[in-house]
């Protein structure tokens, strides 16, 4: 109980916050990403341009099929050396997010083909462009039918940004292996971490089904 | 000035190997009111849906008040804008309430003012009867009251010309003429309509002309006076025996 007692106070108390501080600012900013990302390769999916949709395939289908910790290291040393612009945590966030993105796409799609067609077509008929109809219509009414797989997005999001200790970013998990170094003792370090990660994943899941009760179509 | 409204020429098209529409010639003038009816299969929701190229046609011409169908696009969709669109099972949009429904197209397509197109849009509710339920979601409706709100949306355009398909077959009996009765009054303002629909009484008291169609053709146009009373053809002869008998 002492180790506990001294691990919540003092310096690594301090550590602790700044470190789920970060993992949840990195957290919100790159799923906010994502969800861009999603919904605009969902639309690029069901667009009538061939192009399009070749594209967001290819995108998602790469996305999805690499490892997350291989893009980190490839965003940030190989795009360190091909002039990519942005700082450690800014790069982890796009990372992130274009990774995160690619899952929503994904639900998205499936949330569409749930979207009965008729509402397409009356969305067409009174003259709505493309995006219209889709950003309007169709992504509103799918996103409602995917809320709980978006919901476990998010949570696979929140705990996929401790990959991003291995670029040096300070979030909660690289604070919790500098606690259990300084304290030699990783047990007691990670226990609190992985408590810490527990209310935060139990906290997102209740919050989740109140975004959920809210967007419900009344009937 | 006194131009058709629609003008198909020479319309055909496939489904793949299914010639769908065959050799289409159709003409409707302003302030008309033309039913199509017709088998099951026979091509009238498809005919309904290229004159707003919901359905790309694959030979012929469709002028809309005098200009062709243009091709997917911009102005593709300021034409559809003017072809209001009623469908048989209403579509009214899931997650809008009743009077979003209705203000969506004028607020996103005709660029109208959130109050300007409101009050358009109460005035509309008021017509076909449903101003009180303005604030509900189309779930809460019934089905008549649901296609009277699709009347409105379409109506809320300023269409040119009103496409309905089989506005009343989804619809349980007893809520059918209230449906009818709304068309009705439109037909009796003068609005130009196309209106596939099986309602013979509905025929005869608004339509100028029926049109019959079977298998993809249009085999026989007539008053409906002439058409249910004296059929020219052997196939309209049997299709009425059979609705008729039904
Ligand atoms: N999208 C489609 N793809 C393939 N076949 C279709 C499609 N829509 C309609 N059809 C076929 O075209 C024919 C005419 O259909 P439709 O115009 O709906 O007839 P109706 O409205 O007179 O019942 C039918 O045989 C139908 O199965
Ligand atoms: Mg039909």
């Amino acid at each position: 109980m002492d180790r506990f007692a001294e691990i919540l106070s003092g310096p690594h108390l301090d550590l602790l916050i700044v470190g789920t501080r970060v993992t949840l600012y990195m957290a919100v900013l790159s799923y906010l990403l994502a969800f861009v990302m999603g919904n605009v390769l969902a639309a690029a999916r069901v667009s009538p341009i061939p192009v399009l949709q070749r594209a967001a395939m290819a995108y998602v289908s790469v996305f999805r099929n690499t490892p997350l910790i291989v893009l980190a290291f490839l965003f940030w040393y190989g795009g360190g050396r091909a002039g990519w612009p942005f700082g450690r945590l800014t790069t982890a966030i796009i990372v992130l997010g274009l990774y995160t993105g690619a899952y929503i796409a994904e639900s998205l799609r499936s949330g569409i083909n749930a979207v009965p067609p008729g509402q397409a077509e009356a969305a067409r008929a009174i003259g709505l462009p493309f995006t219209g109809v889709v950003g309007t219509i169709v992504l509103p009414q799918a996103i409602r039918t995917v809320i709980p797989p978006l919901g476990n997005l998010w949570i696979a999001n929140l705990k996929n940004s401790s990959v991003f200790l291995v670029i040096g970013i300070d979030e909660l998990t690289r604070a919790g292996r500098r606690i259990g170094h300084a304290l030699a003792d990783y047990t007691s370090a990670f226990i609190v971490v992985a408590l810490i990660y527990l209310a935060l994943v139990y906290g997102s899941a209740q919050l989740i089904k109140l975004i959920e009760r809210r967007l419900e179509i009344a009937r | 000035m006194s131009e058709p409204l629609v003008v198909m020429d020479g319309v055909n098209k496939w489904f793949g190997d299914l010639h769908v529409l065959q050799d289409i010639d159709l003409t409707v003038d302003r302030r008309e009111v033309v039913v199509v009816i017709g088998p099951s299969g026979s091509g009238k929701s498809t005919l309904c849906r290229t004159i707003n190229r919901l359905e790309p046609i694959d030979k012929g011409t469709i002028l809309i008040d005098g200009e062709p169908l243009p091709a997917e696009g911009k102005d593709l969709a300021r034409l559809r804008a003017d072809v209001g669109m009623v469908f048989q099972s209403f579509n009214l949009f899931a997650h809008k309430t009743i009077l979003q429904n209705v203000t969506l197209g004028p607020i996103k397509v005709r660029g109208k003012s959130k109050d300007e197109a409101e009050s358009r849009a109460m005035e509309l509710l008021e017509r076909v009867g449903i101003a009180e339920q303005a604030g509900k979601m189309p779930a809460q409706l019934s089905g008549g009251q649901q296609q009277r709100v699709a009347i409105a949306r379409a109506l809320a355009m300023d269409p040119k010309v009103m496409l309905f398909d089989e506005p009343t077959s989804a619809l349980d009996p007893e809520m059918i003429s209230e449906v009818l009765d709304v068309m009705l009054e439109l037909a009796r303002e003068g609005t130009t309509m196309v209106v596939v629909t099986h309602e013979m009484g509905f025929a005869r008291s608004a339509a100028q002309r029926v049109v019959f169609m079977d298998a993809g053709r249009i085999v026989e146009v007539n008053t409906p006076d002439e058409f249910f009373n004296n059929p020219q053809t052997d196939r309209a002869q049997d299709f009425l025996s059979k609705i008729l008998n039904h």
